[in-house]
């Protein structure tokens, strides 16, 4: 008796375990889906930054506001060293 | 009595086995039918939870230098509506707010939405296309309309996904990163490197689980595949930037049928920034990589390559004098001009490549490797020893291999026929062809002191679970020519930097040296319009090489010389690149302000300030004012010493302890500044006599 009494057991959590096993695979699923979209969205505003950022569509786009190139070298400050 | 008992249990044992025997034949007969009969209809339904799926792994990313992304995979979106899941409810009330959203979206009017919807419901048309193409962000906004957000089964919104290469820069670099599709042959690095990017494809056995999900059989947990792995570029875009827009401005303005420019790292042989600029319609567009995959006769630029041949000869120096007959001499059947008139006679071959005279280089391979078959030969073997005749190895694929001629094949098309006048005619550039990035690549070898570098555009290939493999610069030829020919040939470069073809160049922060090319490209034609291509090629700064760089416009109408038409795209890229290099300046420190280390003051004042912070401290005195020390790793507090005889020193103390200590003393004291004592007027030390002092705080 005690012993089908284990094997029931057993098969409800056998079962159990199964169930819960889909869950979570459902659930990954879910979350990779949102990962992707998540990851998309970010491609997508990301390449229309980059381009948006180049130097020649920053002078196009800053042009009506009477900003200008710098032609001069950027110059690196370098203090001598202590002796 | 005991037979009665035998006969029972016989029967009993009779009827349970007759009982089983029943069972079997019913499951039996059961399978039967299930498996013969019905087998159709029942295997038609379990596929419908169980299919083949291919499934691709991520394409991988495409990159600059820096980390810019130049290619990579987004999802884009058909969407489609069926209009019939629509409820009639539903349908009345929103139709009219989805059609204004729509119309606010697409820029088509309101009513003509409505029509088309209304009309797909009379018609009962269940796929109705509403937008192609549409990115994550559209696709939300669209998701969020009226009707639409009800979803698929009562809003009828439907969607398909496709994957599709998009490059952030756009036409930047874009015929060298190349077009990965699927209906025709990929092109560049897409090309190339499809082996590397591409993920891994696989079929698995997909069960459908509740939900419209689709999960694998065997291994659920593994869907993922593997991806493809990272292309990174030696490309700049920052770099890529200046000279696609360089470029597109000169060959917009001299109306070019094409033009390319190419920027190569001397050191490395890396490609910095490439662009191909090609007419198509009313635009310039990146519609086939002239750099690369053009052969044509590269004119003056090559005089830099048979300057090198007759130098490494021996048999000529800078200084040898060359009888240019005023820009116009004979050779055998065929006469040759200088593109430019300048009525010299005699000039040495400094001058004759600075002005870039063709009869003068003519005149000096001539005199070196024309007059004979075996000089010819001579002439070729030298040529391919410098390493002109062979491919440079670019991973792009597409380049042809140089067209040369060879003395030693006779029996060949009149084309590819040596004579007489190849050697001449080969000194100044023509009966000869070459890309645009193979003559660079010469060029670069120049700058490098004579070392070839490979030139190469990928230089690390990152997997998604392998070690990065960098790839290393590679060297063609150790050593193109002797070191005495290459210095002289930078010489020669030098010279048409300083008093040349290119001496009205104007460039700031560097210094360049390069050669003009000016070549007519349909010279056999007697009549109709000249036409040329225009070139530079060059390397900067000339003392000490960074970058070399290419410049090609071909067919430019309205003006065609080299300096004219390709110079200003070459100076103002290397003004603009070599200013973004930074300068560096050095200026000296001032030196260190002399600063009141010590502070002094009423013991009983700094004992509760460093109780109240909590700070450690020494104390090495037993009389009420100190000095406080903090040299050491804790705050010490040494005695003070005030006599009642000698002016005491005040310096590090603050403004009320300092006149307090001083008046006690008898003595006036008159004060400037704030802060803390730095200087008093008398020295620390010096009798007291009735006087007055002053202090100075800061």
């Amino acid at each position: 008796m005690g012993f089908i009494l284990l094997l029931t057991l057993l098969g409800l959590l056998y079962i159990a375990n199964a169930h819960r096993g889909e869950r979570k695979l459902r659930k990954i699923n879910k979350l990779r889906k949102e990962v992707n979209d998540a990851k998309a969205n970010y491609q997508e505003v990301k390449s229309e930054t980059t381009y948006n950022t180049t130097e020649s569509q920053l002078i196009k786009k800053l042009e009506p506001q009477g900003l200008k190139m710098n032609t001069e070298t950027p110059i690196l400050i370098k203090p001598e060293r202590e002796k | 009595m005991q037979m009665d008992r035998k006969n029972e249990l016989l029967v009993r044992v009779y009827i349970v086995f007759f009982v089983f025997v029943l069972l079997a034949i019913v499951i039996l007969s059961k399978v039967v039918t299930i498996s013969l009969f019905e087998g159709e209809k029942w295997r038609e339904k379990g596929g419908r939870n169980v299919k083949w799926v291919e499934l691709n792994g991520e394409r991988g990313n495409i990159y600059d230098e820096r980390g810019n992304l130049l290619a990579t995979s987004l999802p884009y979106f058909d969407i489609y509506v069926d209009v019939m899941t629509v409820s009639e409810e539903l349908w009345n009330s929103d139709i009219d707010a989805l059609c204004a959203s729509l119309s606010a979206m697409f820029g088509n009017a309101s009513s003509e939405w409505h029509a088309k919807l209304v009309k797909a419901r009379e018609d009962k048309d269940r796929y109705l296309a509403i937008a192609k193409d549409l990115g994550k962000e559209d696709m939300k906004k669209l998701q969020s309309f009226p009707i639409f957000k009800e979803g698929r089964y009562r809003g009828g919104f439907l969607y398909e996904i496709k994957t599709s290469r998009e490059k952030p820069y756009k036409q930047l670099a874009s015929r060298t990163i190349g077009l990965d599709r699927s209906n025709a042959t990929k092109i560049g690095l897409e090309k190339s490197f499809n082996g590397v990017l591409s993920g891994d494809v696989q079929k698995r056995l997909m069960q459908r689980y509740p939900g419209d999900q689709w999960l694998p059989i065997y291994d659920p947990s593994d869907v993922d595949q593997k991806r493809g792995s990272d292309v990174v570029t030696t490309l700049d875009m920052n770099y890529q930037d200046i000279v696609h827009h360089e470029l597109l401005h000169a060959v917009s303005k001299y109306n070019a049928e094409a033009g390319t420019a190419i920027l190569m790292e001397v050191e490395t042989g890396a490609i910095k920034a490439i662009s191909n600029l090609g007419k198509y319609k009313d635009a310039y567009v990146e519609k086939y990589n002239y750099a690369i995959g053009r052969l044509s006769e590269p004119g003056s630029t090559f005089k830099l390559i048979s300057a090198l041949a007759v130098l490494e000869s021996g048999k000529v120096n800078l200084d040898t004098k060359l009888d240019i007959a005023g820009g116009r001499k004979k050779f055998y059947d065929r006469t040759m001009y200088d593109s430019e008139r300048h009525g010299l006679q005699v000039v040495d071959l400094r001058e004759a490549f600075e002005i870039s005279s063709n009869v003068g280089l003519a005149n000096a391979a001539y005199e070196v490797y024309g007059k004979s078959r075996e000089s010819w030969l001579k002439f070729y073997e030298d040529l391919k020893s410098i390493g002109v005749m062979d491919e440079t190895g670019i991973e792009i694929p597409g380049e042809p291999k140089p067209f040369f001629k060879n003395p030693a094949h006779e029996k060949v098309t009149a084309s590819e026929r040596w004579s007489g006048t190849t050697v001449p005619w080969m000194a100044h550039g023509y009966e000869l062809q070459m890309t645009p990035l193979q003559i660079l690549t010469i060029y670069n070898a120049v700058a490098n002191n004579g070392r070839m570098m490979k030139p190469y555009i990928v230089k690390e290939i990152v997997g998604a679970d392998a070690r990065p493999k960098t790839i290393k610069p590679k060297i063609l030829k150790s050593s193109i020519a002797s070191a005495t020919t290459i210095a002289q040939a930078k010489e020669l470069l030098e010279g048409v930097a300083k008093r040349g073809t290119a001496r009205n160049f104007d460039i700031k922060n560097t210094s360049f040296a390069g050669k003009t090319g000016t070549t007519r490209i349909n010279y056999w034609l007697k009549t109709g319009d000249k036409q040329y291509n225009a070139s530079f090629a060059g390397y900067f700064p000339a003392d000490n090489p960074k970058y070399s760089l290419m410049v090609v416009i071909y067919n430019p109408k309205g003006a065609y010389y080299g300096s004219q038409v390709a110079g200003p795209v070459f100076s103002e890229i290397v003004e603009r690149v070599s200013g973004m290099e930074q300068r560096v300046e050095v200026l000296p420190v001032e030196p260190k302000i002399e600063v009141v280390k010590a502070h002094s003051g009423y013991k009983g004042d700094y004992k509760a300030l460093l109780e109240f912070i909590g700070m450690d401290y020494k104390n090495h005195s037993t009389s009420k004012w100190v000095d406080m020390d903090s040299r050491e790793a804790s705050v010490v507090m040494k005695a003070k010493k005030i006599s009642t005889k000698k002016v005491p020193d005040v310096r590090g103390m603050g403004l009320r302890d300092a006149v307090y200590v001083l008046e006690s003393l008898g003595m006036n004291v008159e004060t400037q500044g704030m802060g803390m004592v730095y200087k008093q007027s008398i020295l620390p030390g010096t009798t007291i006599r009735n006087q007055g002092i002053k202090i100075y705080l800061k």
